[in-house]
């Protein structure tokens, strides 16, 4: 049967956009989708389409991040940004599998992967749901400390969300397995902090995604401090800005 | 075998999909008249309608088009946000960067467009959503958000002000 409803071009597939696909299969489908990992079911293709649309929605989103600044801040942001959740998968993945092992789970490391990545593409989706309100304050705002803490509170949320789904892709994978269940659960939270800590100090390590205002461009920034402390700094600049004005 | 009717038919398939109501609403709609095609023929003929249905979503596959029907327009609902919410941004980065002077000021009009890179965006804008994805209602919108990104541009002159 021929089918005329939004029927798409031959250029999806020829470019590869449909890996973009995977997007809405994650959002509106979520518990079939968390199934079909667990079953194994086309894993690699998942991963592939998975990990292309996350570095493609990063990299747009660094380089907003990056051209309130200059064109190599730009182009050093979108390229620093994926690599930062990537390195971050990387450091956090061995981790979450073995300790899951150890208590009883039957996922193999593709499998964990493959949920962290479903976490991520949730994550870098809603990033760049954020990003036109970024442009609209990159371009409407003049305050670079302001701007930080956007970028945080974005980041915060989005990261926040797909820490949620990955919550429930878990949850799923690990429904038929009862034995050491509540303590794969607490693993679990444990490992999200985990996560999210050294997400941050990666973020910092790999500093900046911004650029400070009148500095000249820096691929990276000498290290010191910690990412906590700068969030803190900026919030009471931005605060006392506003009481001084 | 049990007689089936074409809502039933439809309700097997709806059950396998995950789209948004309204591609949903629109595939299913396309479904019921091939079905009602094929029922209509066969009372032409003579035949039995009720094996003309049943031969038709035999024909159809329930199982198998319901799954492909969710691939290919899965993969093809979430194109449009995406490319919605992308591009602009893109192009607005590429005017930021290619356009304009590196310090963020703009050209006046006529320098503007006299950019070939500009005329190439503008182009792209276009022909990108419209003849390569065959999104031509977000080419629309796209092309709208270009020029608007690009007075946005012009009329402060400047956004490199920190």
């Amino acid at each position: 049967m021929e089918n005329s409803v939004s029927e798409p071009s031959k250029a999806i597939r020829q470019f590869g956009f449909q890996d973009f696909g995977i997007i809405e299969k994650i959002l509106r489908n979520r518990k079939d989708f968390f199934h079909e990992i667990h079953e194994g079911i086309e894993l690699p293709t998942k991963m592939r389409a998975m990990f292309i649309s996350s570095v493609c929605f990063f990299a747009l989103y660094g380089a907003v991040m990056g051209s309130s600044h200059s064109l190599w801040q730009t182009l050093s942001s979108a390229v620093k940004l994926p690599i930062l959740f990537m390195a971050t998968l990387i450091v956090c993945v061995p981790s979450l599998y073995f300790f899951s092992l150890l208590f009883g789970s039957n996922q193999s490391l593709g499998q964990s992967l493959a949920v962290i990545l479903t976490a991520f593409s949730v994550t870098s989706v809603l990033l760049l749901s954020g990003a036109p309100i970024t442009l609209f304050f990159l371009l409407t705002t003049s305050q670079y400390q302001f701007f930080k803490l956007l970028n945080v509170a974005i980041f915060a949320i989005s990261g926040l969300m797909g820490i949620v789904f990955l919550y429930q892709g878990m949850k799923v994978m690990s429904g038929s397995e009862k034995e050491g269940a509540t303590t794969r659960k607490w693993v679990l939270i444990f490992w999200m902090f985990v996560y999210a800590f050294v997400g941050s100090q990666m973020a910092w390590t790999i500093r900046p995604f911004i650029g400070a205002p009148g500095s000249p461009f820096e691929l990276f920034r000498q290290l010191g401090g910690n990412f906590y402390g700068d969030v803190l700094r900026s919030l009471g600049e931005f605060l006392g800005y506003l009481i001084v004005r | 075998m049990d007689p089936i009717t074409i809502d039933q038919v439809l309700e097997n398939i709806s059950r396998r999909l995950h789209l948004s109501k309204e591609t949903e609403t629109e595939v299913l709609a396309e479904i019921r008249t091939h079905l009602e095609d094929a029922v209509a023929d066969a009372a032409r003929r003579g035949e039995d309608e009720q094996a003309a249905l049943q031969q038709a979503a035999a024909e159809f596959g329930i199982e198998e088009a319901g799954d492909e029907l969710q691939n290919v327009h899965a993969n093809w609902e979430a194109l449009g946000p995406i490319g919605l919410t992308a591009l602009p941004v893109l192009f607005a980065l590429i005017l930021r960067w290619l356009v304009f002077a590196p310090d963020g000021s703009a050209a006046n009009w006529l320098q503007v467009l006299d950019q070939p890179v500009f005329l190439t965006l503008a182009i792209a804008a276009m022909i990108i959503p419209a003849y390569l994805l065959h999104l031509r209602r977000l080419a629309l919108v796209g092309w709208g958000v270009f020029w608007l990104l690009t007075i946005i541009f012009v009329v402060f002159p400047s956004i490199n002000h920190w």
